[in-house]
This record gives structure tokens, sequence and C-alpha cells, in this order.
């Protein structure tokens, strides 16, 4: 499938194109907006592709500057024996930030788009959101549009948090999806069944007082935004750029953790992931497993169910402690705690264990 | 000899164990510091200078009643099987017992001070024994006297977390002449540490001042320091790196490292040599040519599905084994006459005269 319109020079035709488009009933593939986190240059993407082997073995990446801080990327990777290849417009013009916009198909943006970012990381980070953080920025989405925004349903993963031996059939896993009336009540009773709850993806509309259709949209927990039916530009400025701003806030949240050492005195600056249930043996055992895969990972108790570890991302050089007691888990950062590795920890252990809230704790 | 897996359990154990003792000494020193009605002063690592005339760096240096008495605490993560062994141990705290000087006092003295040995409760039997036995000398009565004490360290265990773990501190021996510290110490349930000694103060130090195993150093490295030095737009790479470029960056993870004289920085980069000979040995990083005080260093060093301690320690052993299962090598080495036989098929060569 070729990608719908791309024809656009700058920034003015491309908002009339998509505005056109997306407000109109009918049948097209929906508009994604890619948020990354990045002070790159988008110039300089080929020279970065050029510096990693293995990458610039995969993924081939064209640049075309259309105007300021606007680019039309040309991206193919190479996925067995075919070459899989689409043209997405990056806009940089938002400081710290990368819009990567495209309306291909989903293989493309599952199998080449996001991971061709997520192995830029960490000079390139993604936005992560848990359910809690999804709700703040529907609220926050919500006071931009002055309008009426309804979540129609929140995409949640949900597992058993320990196996039922007794029972013949295996207790049910899987995706869920969640009509918005009673979403917390619901994984509540989720929480209290012993499942561990994940939320994937928030779909909402945006209605105004007439109960007109103003936007059909959808953001998923790693920052992917989708257009299904709206004005283009009023979902680039009340969706697309709050998330950034709410992204970078997080960001700057998470900036500024190593350990360090003022006047003689050991500075930490720990976050904890709060949950409503305490942890068991089994979670703590599934969860040592993931996280070993993922990260250089020393653990000096494995569970009883405290869980002590260090951690070291292998990417980016950032080291951490990890520490799992009753229900708080503790990330200390240690050494080159960056924010992207600060997040994307956060989110990788909220992936494992279920989304909790995460609090910043203050060093008494 | 041991088993390959019984070596390797060893020294996870060892590794865990370092691991817990520097968490000990964190949880103390933090605990101490939030209680002024103990301590007016809780020092790292603060020299000292004995009766002997040698200095000393016991590992927690307390002042309490307006710096008027002095309290000496030396953790040990762990103390040897063998009897002689453990009594040379018991007997250099010594060193720590007699009188010294320059406190942080207002004239560097006290009217007396009391020693902490703190140990873990598996070794905590033999170690008792072996002081009794050394007390009896006249030269180590203060063993038997008030102002030493030894206090053992368990994190509770729980059975399907009905409730949570703590680090408890009792005391196992003697008692200390600070009656609020024995209040608290002599405690029935023992002295309950706060639960963020288990969570975030585990990061505040990295070494205490026993030496750590070799294993320790070196996931501590590969960790906390190669990172550092790590190029991330580069992905994985080699680099080269001098011996004094790790032990500058490692310098903050040692307790006190901005107080070292020049001794206690040599021994520090003594015990980082150490470890980064055996990783060299293991074929975990590499020398270039010409250069002795440099590696080369692959960043990230080590990449793993399994815990780093377990991959690190399964190497260790197997170099272990591997050194202790070759056979010595006796007299003149033998070599076998080389004896050539002519292929069936090939000619002879008189048949070309």
């Amino acid at each position: 499938m070729e990608n719908i319109g791309f024809n656009f020079v700058d920034r003015t035709s491309m908002r009339l194109f998509y505005d056109k488009l997306y407000t109109t009933r009918g049948k097209r593939p929906p508009l994604k907006a890619l948020i990354l986190l990045t002070d790159l240059k988008v110039e300089d993407l080929p020279m970065i592709l050029s510096r990693r082997e293995k990458l610039s073995q995969a993924y081939y990446a064209n640049v075309t500057a259309l105007e300021e801080e606007l680019y039309r990327v040309s991206l193919q990777r190479s996925i067995g024996l075919r070459d899989v290849r689409r043209e997405v417009i990056i806009d940089a013009g938002y400081k710290g930030a990368w819009i990567v916009l495209t309306n291909a198909e989903s293989y493309f943006i599952t199998h080449v788009l996001e991971r061709f970012f997520e192995k830029l990381y960490p000079m390139v980070s993604r936005l992560y959101l848990n359910y809690s953080q999804s709700r703040l920025l529907l609220k926050i989405i919500k006071e931009s549009y002055r309008g009426k925004t309804t979540p129609t349903f929140f995409t949640i993963r949900r597992k058993k948090r320990k196996p039922v031996e007794h029972r013949i059939s295996p207790a049910k896993k899987g995706t869920e999806i969640l009509w918005e009336e009673d979403v917390d009540e619901e994984i509540q009773r989720l929480l209290s069944d012993d499942f561990t709850v994940i939320v994937d993806r928030l779909d909402f509309e945006v209605r105004d007082e007439n109960n007109a259709m103003l936007l059909q949209a959808h953001i998923t927990r790693k920052g992917l935004c989708k257009l299904k039916f709206g004005s283009f530009s009023a979902f680039y400025q009340n969706v697309v750029l709050r998330a950034i701003d709410y992204g970078i806030d997080r960001k700057n949240f998470y900036d500024k953790r190593e350990r360090s050492i003022e006047k003689g005195t050991i500075q930490l600056y720990p976050l904890q992931i709060k949950y409503p249930f305490s942890f068991l043996n089994e979670q703590l055992t599934h969860f040592a497993r993931k996280i070993t895969n993922a990260y250089s990972c020393s653990i000096i108790h494995g569970g009883n169910p405290y869980f002590v570890a260090n951690l070291c991302d292998y990417e980016d050089g950032s080291s951490f402690g990890v520490a799992v007691l009753g229900n708080t888990i503790t990330v200390t950062p240690v050494t080159r705690a960056t924010p992207q590795a600060v997040w994307r920890l956060l989110n990788k252990i909220q992936e494992i264990l279920g989304d909790g809230e995460v609090a910043d704790v203050q060093m008494r | 000899m041991l088993s390959l897996l019984t070596l390797q359990q060893e020294c996870v154990r060892a590794y865990r164990r370092y691991a817990d003792t520097v968490a000990v000494l964190s949880a103390i020193y933090h605990f101490l510091r939030k209680e002024p009605r103990i301590a007016d002063y809780v020092g790292i690592e603060t020299k000292l200078r004995n009766s002997y005339g040698n200095d000393i760096r016991p590992d927690l240096v307390v002042l309490c009643e307006a710096r008027t008495k002095g309290l000496i605490f030396e953790f040990k993560w762990s103390l040897p099987f063998s009897e002689n062994l453990l009594e040379k141990e018991v007997r250099e705290i010594k060193k720590y017992a007699v009188p010294c000087s320059q406190w942080k006092s207002s004239n560097g003295k006290v009217d007396y001070h009391d020693v902490v040995l703190v140990c873990h409760i598996e070794d905590a039997q033999r170690t008792l024994a072996t002081l009794s036995k050394v007390a009896k000398e006249t030269d180590y009565y203060f063993l038997a006297s008030d102002g030493f004490a030894v206090w053992t360290w368990v994190i509770s265990a729980t059975r399907g977390g009905e409730r949570r773990e703590h680090l408890i501190i009792t005391n196992a021996y003697g008692k200390t002449r600070n009656i609020t510290i024995e209040n608290m110490i002599n405690q029935p349930t023992g002295l309950i540490l706060p639960e963020e000694v288990l969570t975030y103060l585990r990061s505040s130090f990295t070494f205490t001042h026993e030496k750590p195993p070799v294993q320790y150093i070196m996931i501590a490295l590969i960790q906390h320091v190669f990172s550092q030095f790590q190029d991330p737009t580069s992905g994985r790479a080699v680099y080269e790196i001098t011996t004094d470029m790790i032990s500058e960056k490692a310098k903050i993870f040692f307790p006190a490292w901005h107080e070292f004289d020049v001794q206690m920085v040599q021994l520090k980069r003594r015990w980082i040599t150490e470890a980064l000979q055996t990783m060299f040995v293991l074929n975990m990083i590499g020398k270039p040519v010409g250069k002795p005080d440099s590696w080369l260093i692959p960043i990230p060093t080590l990449k793993t599905r399994e815990p780093i301690q377990s991959a690190i320690c399964k190497k260790l052993s197997k170099h272990q084994l591997k050194i202790t299962k070759r056979p010595a090598r006796r007299g003149r080495p033998r070599t076998k006459p080389i004896r050539l036989k002519a292929h069936p098929k090939m000619k002879r060569i008189s048949d070309y005269f």
C-alpha cells in the first residue's frame, strides 16, 4: 500500500491536505503521529545510521528537506528477502521532539518505523505513558479542546498474578477492552481478582456542545497517536503538541537523578512505583527473568518476596538499584542516569508487573 | 575437589554476602545520622591513630555525648572457617580497642571508646567461640569487658509475604557502654531498621573498608564504571582505557574517597587492577601491545540473558577448576620421537636410481 498524499512541499499545504482528508467521512487509513523525544537533527539521520554497522545493514534512510525543520524521509528495512519502504514526514519544529507523520499500514509502523527509532535509543527516546498518565493526558486534551472528551475505550493487557493450578481451565489472560463508563471500577475489579493490568491504548473522541463529532483518535502507551476523524490542525495542536509538552515535562522530572556527593554527603534521587497489592514470589521470579533479558542485571535477593538487583542499561550505560518490597518498587539511579534511561526502565518494569503510580521519594 | 556447581554457588553467595554487608553498613550509618540523641558525629572510614602509632580506618566512627565518647564499628562480610585464620582475625580487633587519637572532637581525644564487630548471623557462632578462647589471654582481656560487642544482622525471611521483610540487628555478645544504644539493640525483636535501608539506601555505598571478593569488583566495574565510558551513539565498541582512568571513575564508589591518602588510593587501585587482570584471564577484556597499563574493554562488556553474577561466577569457577585439574609437570618435558612412515602408494627413493 502506498502512502496517501505526500505531494505537499510545506507545512501549510500539509495541513490543508490532511484537514481535508480527515474531515470527510470515508474509508482511509488513519494518520499516525509518532512522538519521539530527541535533540538530534533530522539531517544527521543518515550519518548516525552509518555509524551503527548492524543498523545500517538492515535500514536505509534518505532525508529531503521540505522547509525549515520539516523533512520527508524515505525509510527502508530489509525483512527477509524483501524490502519494505515508505515515506514519512518528520516535523522537528518543536524543540526537543520529532513528530513522525505517516498514514502507512500498521505492518510498516510496527516492523519498520517503531523498530528503527527504538534502535536509535538512547539518542531518540519514546514517550511512555502508564494508565494514570494516560488519564492525565486525556484531561489535558479535554481542557485544550474546550469540548466534551469521551474516552471510548481503553485497551488493556491483563494476566494472572499467580497461576491457579487447581483449576482445570487456565485463568483468562490477554487483551481486554474496557468501555469508558466504569473503567476505574473495572480495573479495580481486575486488580482484586489477582490480575496484572497494563493499559496499552486509549481511544477517545471529542464532541462539541451539540454532540457533533470533532475528533476520533487514540494514543498508545508508547506515544503513537492516530487520527481517525477530525481536523488535523486541531489534532496536531491539541493532542500531539499537548502530549509532547507532557512528555517533556515527564522527561524533566526524570532528569538529574544520578547519585551525587554534596558537601561530603551522598545524595540519592530515587523514584517509587506504588501498587495497590503486594508482590508474590511468582511475580518476582517472572520479573527477574524478564528484566534480566533486557538489562545487565546482578540479583542480590531474588524474591522472598524481597527483590534487590543492580541494573545497567546496555545501550545507554545508565545504572540503577532496583528494590521490590511489599507493594512498592524503588528505582535508585546510580551513575549516568539519563532521563530517557530512567523513563524506559520505569516503563519496562510496569510492562512486566503492571501499571502503578510513579512518585518521587524524598531522601529523609 | 569441589564441583563446578559448588564453586559457582560459593562465588554467588560471596557476592551477595558482600553486597548485603555494604547495605548493613549503609543502614547503620544512615540510622545513626538520623538519631542525634545517640550520635553527634558519624564518620565513614575516618582516619584515627592508635597508641601503637598506626593509622587505622574503621568502617564507622561515631562520637557520642558531646563528642566525649567514641564508638568504632568494624564490618566483616565473611569470617574464615579455619580456626587459626579466625583467631588471627579476632586478634586484629585489638588495633581498634587500644586508645586512639585524632578523633573529630575539640582536642582530638575521647574519654573512652567502644568497639562493635558486625558480622552475619551465620558467622556469629564460630566467632563467639573463638572470642571466648582468645579473651582468656591477658592481652585480649578487652574482649570480655564492657565496651566490646558483637552485633549480627539478618534480613527477616517471610513465607507467602504475610509480613514485610526487615533488616534486623541483634546483639550476639558483650555490650557497649552507651545506654541508649544498648536499650535499642537489646529489645526482644532486636533493632529493626527502617524500611528504606532495604530499598534506596542500599545504593549509598558500593564498598566497605574490607576487600571484596573479586567477582564483586568485576560486577561493580562492568555495571557502574565501564558504562561511564560508553559512547551511546556508536553502539557496542571496544575502548582503550587505562587503569588510572578506571580508578578515577571508580573512586566515588568508595566511602570517604575524598579523604583518602596516597596509601589508600594505591590500595583501592590494587583491588581494581586485580579485577581487571582476572577479566583479562577470563578473556572478557584485552590488552594492547606495548601498553602495560591500558586495557581494551568492550562496552557493554558482558551481554547475557542470565544474571551477571551467575555468568561471571560460572566463568570464574570454570577457570578455577581448569587450574586445579591441570597436572603438575615433573622433570624435563618429554618429546615424542617423530617416525616417518611411507605411504603405500609412495615410491621408494631407490626406484629413481
